[in-house]
């Protein structure tokens, strides 16, 4: 395309620059996960580091995205000029210092802190990359360059292909684009798995002078931040699908909804649709096509996820529902003809067309094409951002890339696809995960949120949790939601709290069927996943909660008591001081004990005991 | 538009194209439940009840929402379906206060209690002004069932009473969201919207605005299409549905909106929209003041002329033949007429004739003027003629002083009217009719729809009546009313008209004062005063929904009450006598309880009573104590109490206790947030068994059915609670053979048995209940008659309701 000829020369140089091993480099990962682990304390004591060292002229630093492993935040790839880069991890800021010493001054790799090597051989002992555990069994597409470039530079993103997909698009007729899409196999990655192609198809065929495309970048599960590093690390890549979904449709405008509580990702959106329409891809005519594309800020309600919801959202009405039929591709924002597919499956979308159809759909199983992205949170060793070809055993995602259960304990329990999802088990790990086979359990793919839960979890108190959200999160617009959601919650509350009764289990399953079967929408046809696949997996914990006012996992403090082990006891005073009712108490010499009267089950004497002498029952 | 051809429970229906199936299956006739499908609004698809069976469709698709469709088999009534809806049902009436809608003695109850009560707050249907028009009754009764066991709640949320117009109860609402929709419909910036989420989610003022500073407009569209008892005309709700509705035009300002006016027996009860559209909208006066102008109490209804020097109420012909003297006397210059300009064509040309015939000098007062806006030269010179004719409050006090002869006809008594001769009484709005033409010429015509309340009749007839009687003729020339309207009162709370033939409308409808009317002291309420010492109140309990226990110092009567005996109560120097059972006393520490329940204003009044205020009269102990003596040989008693019965059995079973009886406690409520008491009575009882109506508690019933479940396990009965619990305990109790009392409150007023209000027939005999009883033979009570006295003035209960500044204000 004429219009980027320039500036993909000037990218090329740019991304040359960049990766060259020549020039020494010091990047931080500084998505939101980065952030928050405290990567930001990280380039003052950098610029320090450097000067003391007499390098600040000699030495980039720069910030990028999210590289995927999480747990081992902040990240911070050093490289000295001719070596390859190394990748380190939680690095502290009293660290710095000697981390710049000895890898750029020394040339010494800090082994304890060296997570891999951007290389494809060892270097100085430190595995490559490619062959660290947890990035072994993935197949990168749509986190390609997240964590690799730097997310403000349009150039880099030109550099690695980026808008090949949109500029082989405008030598195809939509359909014909709509044709690729669909031989791709490409699903929803929202959750709901529609083909994205005949989806587009639908809305292509809507007769209508003003159409829409809508990215839905309300990314709402407890758990799940994969659209979040998409879009920090990776915006281009959502901005160039958006604007093939409207070539292909026939639209004018995109929207990106995206909630306010991700700050980073509206400011690099901005930044890169900026950056789009100063190079003439938006905002202009090219052809005959023209694009542009607005944010919408949302403010945080879950029920926004809903396609119909969000559109209510960008109108300026209440966010709720609407029945369809009408659905979205014959009459939906602002009553006309409208597209919305989430972020992954946009961002998937320009990597199809750049590469062909047939290079996704060689990826995956039969009906659940190319690779998926999974955010790995809870118990879990490594926590982080996946992405992994469909059909990969759920075993393979939680063992062998997530290193298992923290701590070594025992895993119990994997929640698949937020509060709208279900539970697997560990009789599960075999379970390929593709849409069908995680439908076929109980649970669903979703919008892949992965929260592993361990033998330290009770079921019950996790079911809890999700109808907390989900109840707090209904819209309120449909009776089986609002008050399903209560009453399930109220009943699940009882349970924890040894109140629960027999009935109380015939209830629940009653409530559930009443909502999967009425509810308006997604939301709270769905709500009641959680407890059905724990009733399904884990009936035996129910009925310990109801029968023996007991509960298993020593997690519902209702139901837990503690007491304090006299031999084990060091009469150090911890618990004492740790027990916000003094029920915890003793005298120095002396075992201390724990006044079941006082006791409020709190658990902070226990977490307080360095000895292991306060035990739960 | 194209016919569409569906089977529908495997009937052939035929749909226009853009109808849904819902609307297909209504215009064949068939029935769907639903509650938020409205014939005049989008749908919406919240309450999930007409959900559906489509051949080829996924799941069940709810009906409002689905476009019919060419071939389409549909199916609403499978097992399955009716299974779904139960639940949905269930889970929605599991959050609305719904006991009656599950009670197998609903049709017995409610034949006993034909209107329902007027209490604080709508606990159950029998307590709600809804139940008439209900359509969450008429869906739910026969369909709603407990399957699942969901417990009921009633959230006791404050019903909102922060306009002068709308009673709002979060407690009855189930988000269908009409009157939001209603609203988005009718207005350009709706008023009304959804805020928060999940349980909190609850109708409320867009962005939580004030009602009466924001946006709405009081078109009262949302209370008229609000399918519970939410949203509630405060003023109307009590009267019931209206039997007769007649489209008629609002006369109260020169618009002349299109108004359906609502009648039930014979009484305009309330108006509303002719249809729900934008050009139908009324304003808050048309809506609401009307009928409320309309009965207002300061009404005047009948003639009064002077009977040799003293005003006296007339016959019409008396007073037309007075006034006609007077007029007659005053021709030729001698006569000051004063009429305002908003009148129909009839009275003003009667006016002109009036005038013109008898050569009087004529003030024409404009739209929207009172007394106090009568020119002062007109004023000045009133003392100059022989006789004023005075047609609305058009003279103040001072200026009708200074007329002669005075001869006032308006529609209102007023302070100004003492100084008249003659005093004719106007009959206006829904109770006359007349012609009204505009400034281009267009007529309309409106025809009286109701009698008047009294000897009131049309102005026009009236003035026909009077020129007749002076022989003058008609005259043509008269002009039509031409008055510019400034604002708009549909938009704009502002421009609502304030004042009606010379009165201001917030002398009769008090919280216009919220939106800015003035009120001019016309009617500023009289104090009632106290005899004796007030009776201070110690403690006010809300022990349930509408029950308080209320703890009062009353030395003397704690010194002197026995088990059984009851009070009267008066809240303040000029409410209701009302008896309450003594339900506990401590002659100790001289205070004495009773525990009383919301039914009504006299009730209310009580139970609004705080702690460290008075009330006005606390006198007993009245009634005969229970004569104990009569249980001598009975070893085991069963006492059952219901509504304040439960109370009401706690003496009893404290002193049959004392006595060494084996005592079991029955007690009976709709559901188990309406139950009180049960430590209490377990405290003094071997045994207490609970029934609820809806099951929610103990076990499913009333307290009739425990006779059976105890298998016959008893001595002695002793029964206390409404008419309706009593009556079907006497059923049971008949049967057993053994002895049954009940204790009965009928309507009282002095309590000492000279009033005779409180008689009862009791096995034949008439028996006056505050001295004979209140204990008598349970098996031997007229029940019927008993229900048929206590709703007597069931009507007359509604007018008294308070129903200004937020239903707070009894005086007005």
């Amino acid at each position: 395309m004429e219009i980027l000829k320039s500036l993909r020369e000037e990218a090329a140089k740019a991304w040359e620059d960049f990766s060259s091993p020549d020039k020494a480099r010091i990047m931080v990962g500084a998505a939101t996960c980065g952030k928050a682990a405290g990567a930001d304390a990280l380039f003052e004591k950098i610029d320090e580091a450097l000067k003391a060292n007499g390098l600040e002229e000699k030495v980039d630093v720069v910030s990028t995205g999210c590289i995927g492993l999480c747990y081992a935040e902040p990240l911070v790839e050093i490289r000295k000029a001719g070596e390859p880069s190394v990748l380190y991890g939680k690095v502290k800021p009293s660290d710095i210092a000697g981390l710049v010493k000895s890898h750029l001054v020394d040339g010494k790799v800090v082994e304890k802190k060296a997570v891999a090597v951007m290389a494809d051989e060892p270097f100085q002992g430190v595995i490559p990359f490619k062959k660290h555990p947890m990035v072994e069994l993935q197949k990168r597409i749509v986190l390609r360059n997240t964590g690799v470039i730097d997310p403000e530079s349009m150039l880099h993103y030109l550099a690695r292909g980026g808008y090949k997909g949109f500029e082989r698009c405008l030598d195809m007729t939509p359909d014909q684009v709509i044709e690729e899409m669909t031989k791709s196999g490409l699903r929803g990655r929202g959750g709901a798995g529609f083909p994205t192609g005949v989806k587009w198809s639908f809305a292509r065929r809507a007769q209508n002078d003003v159409k829409y495309v809508i990215c839905n970048a309300d990314e709402g599960d407890p758990g799940a931040f994969m659209d979040r590093s998409v879009l920090e690390g990776d915006p281009h890549s959502v901005i160039e699908g958006l604007m093939i979904a409207g070539y292909a449709i026939g639209a004018k405008c995109g929207y990106i909804y995206v909630r306010s509580e991700y700050p980073l990702a509206i400011k690099r959106l901005q930044n890169a649709i900026k950056q789009a329409e100063d190079a003439g891809l938006l905002k202009n005519k090219i052809g005959d096509f023209y694009f542009e594309i607005r944010i919408k800020k949302g403010a945080g309600a879950f029920v926004c996820g809903e396609e119909t919801s969000l559109m209510g959202s960008i109108e300026g009405v209440r966010a709720m529902p609407r029945s369809k039929p009408p659905f979205p591709a014959n009459s939906g924002l602002f009553k006309k003809p409208t597209n919305i597919n989430n972020v992954e499956t946009l961002a998937a979308a320009s990597s199809i067309m750049r590469e062909g159809a047939d290079f996704y759909s060689a990826l995956g199983t039969e009906k659940s094409k190319g690779t998926k992205t999974f955010s790995l949170a809870g118990k879990i060793e490594r926590t982080g951002l996946i992405e992994v070809e469909m059909g990969i055993p759920l075993g393979d995602i939680i063992n062998k890339i997530g290193g298992g259960c923290a701590d070594g304990k025992k895993f119990k329990a994997v929640q698949s696809g937020g509060p709208s999802g279900g539970c697997l088990t560990a009789a599960h790990l075999s379970v390929p995960v593709d849409y069908e086979n995680l439908a076929a359990q109980g649970a669903i793919m979703g919008s892949g949120g992965m929260v592993v839960m361990n033998e330290d979890s009770c079921m019950v108190e996790v079911a809890k949790f999700f109808l907390t959200f989900t109840g707090k999160e209904s819209c309120g617009k449909c009776v089986p939601c609002r008050m399903g959601t209560q009453h399930a919650l109220k009943i699940l509350t009882r349970i924890c709290d040894g109140q629960g009764e027999l009935e109380d289990i015939e209830k629940l399953k009653k409530i559930c069927m009443s909502m999967k079967q009425s509810a308006l929408c997604g939301l709270g046809q769905t709500a009641p996943n959680p407890i059905l696949t724990t009733l399904r997996y884990f009936e035996d914990e129910y009925m310990a909660h109801i029968k023996d006012k007991r509960c298993p996992a020593l997690a519902c403090s209702g139901l837990v008591t503690f007491e304090i082990d006299a031999e084990k006891c060091r009469s150090c005073g911890m618990c004492s001081r740790a027990c916000p009712t003094g029920a915890a108490h003793g005298a120095r010499g002396q075992a201390y004990s724990i006044d079941t009267e006082k006791c409020i089950s709190c658990s902070a004497c226990y977490q307080a005991c360095k000895f292991g002498a306060v035990i739960r029952k | 538009m194209k016919t569409l051809n569906l089977t529908i429970d495997g009937v052939k229906v035929e749909a226009q194209e853009g109808m849904t199936v819902l609307q297909a299956a209504r215009a064949a006739g068939l029935y769907i439940p639903s509650l938020c499908a409205h014939k005049d609004l989008s749908p919406y698809g919240a309450c999930r009840l007409c959900v559906v069976e489509i051949d080829g469709l996924r799941g069940t698709p709810t009906a409002c929402t689905t476009p019919a469709a060419e071939g389409m088999n549909v199916r609403t009534n499978t097992p399955g379906l009716e299974l779904q809806r139960r639940h949905t049902l269930e889970l929605m009436l599991s959050g609305h206060p719904s006991p009656c809608l599950t009670c197998d003695s609903r049709n017995d109850c409610e034949s006993v209690k034909k209107t329902p009560a007027k209490a604080g707050a709508s606990t159950r249907c029998s307590l709600c002004s809804n139940r008439p028009t209900c359509a969450v009754r008429s869906v739910a009764i026969g369909s709603y069932s407990r399957d699942i066991g969901l417990p009921v709640t009633y959230s006791a949320d404050k019903i909102e009473k922060s306009d002068p117009f709308i009673d709002r109860d979060h407690n009855l609402c189930v988000l269908c969201s009409i009157c939001a929709r209603v609203c988005e419909k009718l207005h350009d910036k709706p008023a009304i919207s959804i805020t928060k989420r999940g349980k909190d989610a609850k109708i409320a003022s867009a962005f939580g605005k004030d009602w009466i500073l924001e946006e709405c407009t009081f078109c009262g569209a949302c209370v008229d299409e609000c399918p519970t008892g939410s949203l509630t005309d405060r003023w109307s709700k009590w009267y019931g549905a209206p039997d007769t509705e007649i489209e008629s035009y609002c006369q109260f300002c020169p618009k002349r909106c299109k108004i359906s006016l609502k009648i039930k027996d014979g009484r305009l009860v309330s108006t509303g929209m002719v249809s729900l559209d934008k050009e139908s909208t009324l304003c808050a006066i048309g809506r609401f003041a009307y009928p409320q102008v309309f009965n207002s109490r300061h009404r005047l209804t009948r003639p009064y002329a002077k009977i040799g020097g003293e005003m006296a109420p007339a016959s019409w012909d008396e007073t037309l033949e007075s006034a006609a003297k007077i007029l007659g006397a005053a021709g030729g210059g001698k006569l000051l007429v004063i009429s305002g300009e908003n009148l129909s064509d009839e009275t003003r040309s009667g006016v002109c004739d009036l005038i013109k015939g008898l050569k009087a000098d004529f003030v024409e007062m404009p739209y929207g003027t009172t007394a106090a806006d009568l020119p002062k030269d007109v004023a000045d010179k009133i003392g100059s003629y022989d006789a004023v004719l005075c047609l609305g409050n058009y003279l103040t006090v001072e200026n009708a002083k200074k007329a002669k002869s005075l001869i006032a006809a308006d529609f209102v008594k007023t302070r100004a009217q003492k100084e008249a001769d003659v005093l004719i009484p106007f009959a206006v709005f829904a109770e006359t009719g007349g012609t009204y033409t505009d400034k281009n010429g267009s007529k309309i015509c409106i025809s009286a729809a109701v009698k008047p309340s009294g000897m009131q009749r049309p102005p026009a007839g009236i003035l026909a009546d009077l020129l007749m009687k002076l022989n003058l003729p008609h005259e043509p020339g008269f002009k039509p009313s031409n008055i510019e309207l400034k604002g708009d009162p549909h938009k704009d709370k502002k421009a609502l008209p304030r004042v009606i033939y010379g009165s201001l409308i917030a002398d009769f409808v008090p919280d216009l004062r919220d939106f800015g009317q003035e009120q001019s002291g016309e009617y500023a309420p009289k104090k009632g005063h106290l005899i004796g010492e007030p009776y201070e109140i110690l403690e006010n309990t809300l022990l349930a929904p509408n029950f308080h226990m209320l703890k009062i110092k009353a030395p003397e009567m704690a010194k002197y009450a026995k088990p059984g005996q009851f009070a009267i109560l008066m809240a303040d120097a000029n409410s209701e006598r009302s008896p309450f059972t003594i339900a506990n006393w401590d002659a100790k520490e001289g205070w004495v309880k009773f525990v009383i329940e919301e039914v009504g204003r006299s009730s209310a009044e009580l139970g609004a009573k705080k702690a460290g205020e008075y009330l006005a009269t606390v006198s007993g102990p009245l009634g005969t104590p229970l004569d104990f003596s009569q249980f001598d040989s009975a070893k085991n008693i069963l006492l059952l109490g219901g509504c304040y019965g439960i109370a009401a059995i706690y003496p009893l079973a404290r002193e049959f206790k004392k006595r060494g009886k084996r005592v079991v406690a029955a007690i009976e409520a709709s559901s188990a947030y309406l139950l009180y008491y049960k430590d209490k009575l377990r405290e003094v009882s071997d045994e207490l068994i609970i029934k609820t109506r809806d099951g929610t508690e103990g076990t499913r019933g009333g307290a009739s059915d425990v006779y059976g479940e105890i298998g016959g396990d008893f001595d002695a009965a002793i029964a206390i609670g409404c008419v309706f619990m009593m009556k079907q305990n006497s059923r049971v109790a008949k049967k057993t053979g053994k002895k049954s009392l009940c204790a009965l409150n009928p309507i009282m007023v002095d309590g000492t048995g000279m009033c005779g209000a409180c008689r009862v027939s009791v096995g034949g005999e008439t028996k006056f209940a505050c001295v004979h009883g209140p204990f008598f033979d349970l098996d031997k009570v007229d029940f019927d008659e008993l229900a048929k006295r206590r709703s007597a003035y069931s009507v007359l209960e509604v007018d008294a309701m308070p129903r200004h500044e937020g239903g707070k204000c009894h005086q007005q």
